[in-house]
Order: structure tokens, then C-alpha cells, then sequence
């Protein structure tokens, strides 16, 4: 890719992406939503599973996480109101992962030299708080890529070394603080 | 064969034959209007094309259980960069991926559809001009809509249809599905596209991967199978397991690095490049798969679009593609 179009596409990266502490800033005070949908082995009926609260504090920064998860055939129930951060962090990690970015505002433009049009893929929109209280540990992963808002997202939940649950057999969405870039609202 | 679908065939010849693939062979390159044909319409288009390079090929079924499209030279565990190098001039081109993008973000799958979207889309043909904003989400929205998962099938099995079609056009084997998810996260044929730096990443995602397969047994389950529409068992796979494999199969980067060699990303997780990625089409053959455990468990032999009251058909009843790439 000729300089000129790799510098354009570094500046719309920087230009069109709000930077992660402002985005977090908005967040401040609001609670994370997510919950993990099964299904009835036979039915196909939807049951509820895992119900995971983040809390935000100044700066958006998760201060709490409440995770309730009913007792199922194979788990024991879970709950623990309140988790120590292993990190609190919420903001954007946006990836520039190499010099074929064209656009992030979600503009087609065409390469010049291959006349192929270049596609926004470089966006992580993707939020990953870390929590534990003894040797229960909570690693819930919000993914805007597919489903904004809806399933899509991933609960892992460990006791020691051992995953309870991995990646959920349900389904995850999460709705709530977190806004991402392209939204319209807050 | 009726007339009016050979002069239609003959025509998409003429423009096969003005267009030479990378292996030197004419090929269709998305000219054939797939949704609009029936499937011994597609099979005599292959036939003819065979005749007129004065080829003999044995042609037969690949996946697709519940209909009958004997297009395939043979069935490939394979997705060999060559056969991607063929398709990706049809997948890949914009009105394609727009195509799949658009159905997708119609049916709400990135935020719920609204009146003045559903307007936008109508004035671009992306639904029929008779359908009303509360019918279309009744109908296709991703959650809960009456068709929604039943469409989601029937979509995908038309790419794959589609896809067939090209393969074969330029005398190459299909792509046959999955048959469930592959044993292992360092599978010799179909190793997770990552690196896993530490002994715990690989054990987590090996966690992960038998989740899956555990989340695919229960979905096959002949109990559940039997209990549920085939609406239900879409929607019950569309956000669990079709979501988990696309994520979970996803390039580290995100786009692959034979796409990132030739200027272009594969991303197998938006809608708008995941079709360019050589692993959408084992997810969604292994998705296919499931309709043809729904048909068994429901004592069906066949899916049609028209079944003409034969007992052992279902009758496809989510039918919306929005507008067919041109």
C-alpha cells in the first residue's frame, strides 16, 4: 500500500475513534448487564443461566461485579456479590493491526493499485473485566463485533484452575454503560 | 426442462464464456440467479458446461442433506487455497458481501431494526414492497421473529448452493461440511488460526472447543431434535454455536495471512468479510448439517421451497434473501 493511502488510514483511525478515556468517562456511574441464556435439553425451552452485573464507578472504571448463576445439572449454584478486580479498566481497545487499513468510519474506499474495495475490520470493540473472589475467578469478554448489545459475548467462570464454565453453553448479551465506537447514542 | 430455462442457461454460458477464471476454466462467476432455479435446473447448467468442454465428470451429492444437487466431482475435506482463489472473485465482490451483510443487519443482529431503516431498505428493494415493518419483524427479526432461524438456514444453504455451483463450474470438488467440530485446537487439518503463547491458553481454548462440541451433542440431541421447530433449532444455533465457531476461528490478526498476501481480509466475525474466509463454509456446512438431523427426527426425507403435497417434504417457510447480488 503506497504511503500517502497507509497515512490517511493511521489518521482515520486517530481522527474517527474517540479516545478510550473520554468514551469511559460517559460510562461513569452505569452498570454493565450480562446475561447468559440456555436452553431445556429437551424442550429447547430458553433458561435463564448466569446474570453478571458490572458496575461502574469515576471514570467508568468497574467497581463491583455481582454474578448469580442457578445450579444446573452439572454446576453447583454460584454466587458471589462482590469480586476483587483483577483489572478495572473500561475502555476501547482499538487494533491497528497493520497497514491494509483503509477506513474505520465504515466507508468503502477502493485500493488504487488492485481496485479491490477495503473493508473496516480493524475495530476490537471488545471489553474484558477480570474478577475474583477466592478461588472462583469471573472473565466476562463483551464483543460488539457481530451482535451489538445482544449474544455474542463470552462468561468464563473458573474455581481454581478448573473452568466451570467456558465460553457458556448459552447464549451472552450484554447491554448497559458500554458505548462503542459508531454509536449514536450513550 | 422448460424453454425459457435453457435460453436462461444458454445465456449465462455466453457470459461464462466471456470470463476465464485463475485456473484457466470458464466458470459462472455468481451469473446464475441460484435462488430463482430448481435444483435439475442447476444440475443441466453443470451438465451443459461439462459438454461444452467436452469434459466427462461424474458428478454427485455434497452435503445439503434433504435435497438432491448432484453438482460435485467429489467432496472435499479440503478448502484448498486454489478453489478460494475461484470464489473469491464472486464472494467477494461488493454486491455479494453486501448481500450477506444487509440480510444479516436487516433482521436486527447489530441493533434492532426501525421504521425509517425498514423504509430505506424497502426503497432499496432489500423487501417487497408489500411488507410492512411490523410483518418483517414479526417474521425475520433475529430474536423471536417466526421465520428467523428457519431463514437462517435457508440463507446459508443457498450461499453454499451457490458456491457449489461456481466450484463445479470450474472443475473443482466441493467443500464438504463438517461433520462436527474438529478434535482439537492444533488439528492437523483444521488448527485454531492462532498462536497459543502459554500451556493454559491452549488448555483454555481446548475448554472451549469441548464446550462446543458438547453444545453441538445437545443440539443434536433426536429428544430436543424432535421437540422443537425448525425456526427454534435456528434460533437456538445462530447466536450459540454458529457465533462461538466464527469467533473462535477468527485469524490472529484478523485477517488470515493468505488474504493479508493478496491485499484483501477474510475476518471470519463481521458479516461484511466473513464469507472471503475459507472456514465460514465448514461452519455453515456443519450448520447445514443440523437441518438434515431436524428432517430425520421429524420423519422428513426431503425440503423444498415447493413440496406439491408430497408427504415426506417440508416446506421451506422462511424464504426472504433480500436482493440477490447482480
Amino acid at each position: 500500500m503506497k504511503t500517502a493511502l497507509f497515512l490517511s488510514a493511521l489518521a482515520a483511525v486517530f481522527f474517527s475513534a474517540p479516545p478510550a478515556a473520554a468514551q469511559s468517562a460517559k460510562n461513569a456511574g452505569k452498570t454493565i448487564v450480562c446475561q447468559e441464556l440456555g436452553f431445556h435439553d429437551e424442550t429447547g425451552e430458553d433458561v435463564p443461566l448466569a446474570n453478571i452485573q458490572i458496575h461502574l464507578g469515576a471514570q467508568g472504571k468497574a467497581e463491583r461485579v455481582v454474578v448469580k448463576r442457578p445450579k444446573t445439572d452439572e454446576l453447583a449454584a454460584i454466587r458471589a456479590t462482590t469480586l476483587t478486580l483483577a483489572n478495572a479498566k473500561i475502555s476501547h481497545s482499538i487494533d491497528k493491526n497493520d497497514s491494509e487499513i483503509d477506513d474505520v468510519s465504515g466507508k468503502q474506499i477502493l485500493d488504487p493499485e488492485t481496485g479491490r474495495p477495503q473493508y473496516k475490520w480493524n475495530i476490537e470493540d471488545v471489553e474484558t473485566i477480570n474478577a475474583k473472589a477466592g478461588d472462583l475467578s469471573v472473565t466476562v469478554l463483551i464483543n460488539d463485533h457481530l451482535y451489538a448489545g445482544r449474544p455474542g459475548s463470552v462468561i468464563a467462570i473458573s474455581k481454581g484452575d478448573k473452568f466451570v464454565i467456558s465460553s457458556g453453553q448459552g447464549m451472552v448479551g450484554c447491554t448497559g454503560a458500554v458505548m462503542f465506537p459508531g454509536d449514536k447514542g450513550e | 426442462m422448460k424453454a425459457s430455462a435453457i435460453l436462461s442457461i444458454a445465456a449465462t454460458l455466453c457470459l461464462s464464456w466471456a470470463s476465464t477464471s485463475a485456473a484457466g476454466l470458464p466458470g459462472f462467476c455468481g451469473t446464475l440467479d441460484v435462488s430463482r432455479m430448481t435444483n435439475a435446473d442447476l444440475e443441466n447448467v453443470v451438465f451443459i458446461n461439462d459438454l461444452t468442454k467436452n469434459q466427462r465428470v461424474s458428478r454427485g451429492q455434497c452435503g445439503l442433506p434433504g435435497e438432491r444437487l448432484n453438482v460435485c466431482s467429489s467432496c472435499s475435506e479440503t478448502t484448498s487455497e486454489a478453489a478460494m482463489r475461484i470464489l473469491r472473485p464472486m464472494v467477494g465482490d461488493p454486491s455479494h458481501l453486501a448481500w450477506h451483510a444487509n440480510w444479516h443487519e436487516l433482521r436486527g443482529t447489530a441493533t434492532p431494526l426501525d421504521a425509517s431503516s425498514f423504509a430505506k431498505a424497502k426503497e432499496a428493494k432489500l423487501v417487497p414492497s408489500t411488507w410492512s415493518f411490523q410483518d418483517f419483524n414479526s417474521r425475520y427479526a433475529v430474536e423471536g421473529g417466526s421465520f428467523s432461524g428457519e431463514n437462517f438456514f435457508f440463507m446459508h444453504r443457498l450461499m453454499i448452493k451457490m458456491v457449489q455451483l461456481e466450484l463445479a463450474g470450474n472443475g473443482l470438488p466441493c467443500f464438504a461440511p463438517w461433520n462436527d467440530v474438529p478434535a482439537s485446537v492444533v488439528d492437523t487439518k483444521w488448527p485454531v488460526p492462532r498462536k497459543f503463547q502459554t500451556p493454559a491458553a491452549l488448555q483454555s481454548a481446548e475448554a472451549q472447543l469441548e464446550g462446543m462440541r458438547e453444545l453441538l451433542g445437545k443440539l443434536r440431541a433426536p429428544k430436543l431434535l424432535a421437540n422443537v421447530t425448525l425456526n427454534r433449532l435456528g434460533q437456538l444455533i445462530e447466536p450459540r454455536l454458529h457465533l462461538q465457531l466464527h469467533g473462535f476461528y477468527r485469524s490472529t490478526p484478523p485477517c488470515s495471512a493468505e488474504a493479508r498476501a493478496q491485499g484483501f481480509c477474510d475476518d471470519l466475525v463481521p458479516v461484511q468479510t466473513s464469507p472471503l474466509n475459507k472456514h465460514f463454509w465448514k461452519i455453515h456446512g456443519l450448520v447445514d448439517q443440523l437441518v438434515g438431523d431436524w428432517l430425520k427426527a421429524h420423519g422428513y426425507s426431503e425440503i423444498a421451497v415447493k413440496c406439491d403435497g408430497r408427504k415426506a417434504c417440508y416446506q421451506w417457510q422462511g424464504t426472504w434473501i433480500g436482493s440477490y447480488p447482480r
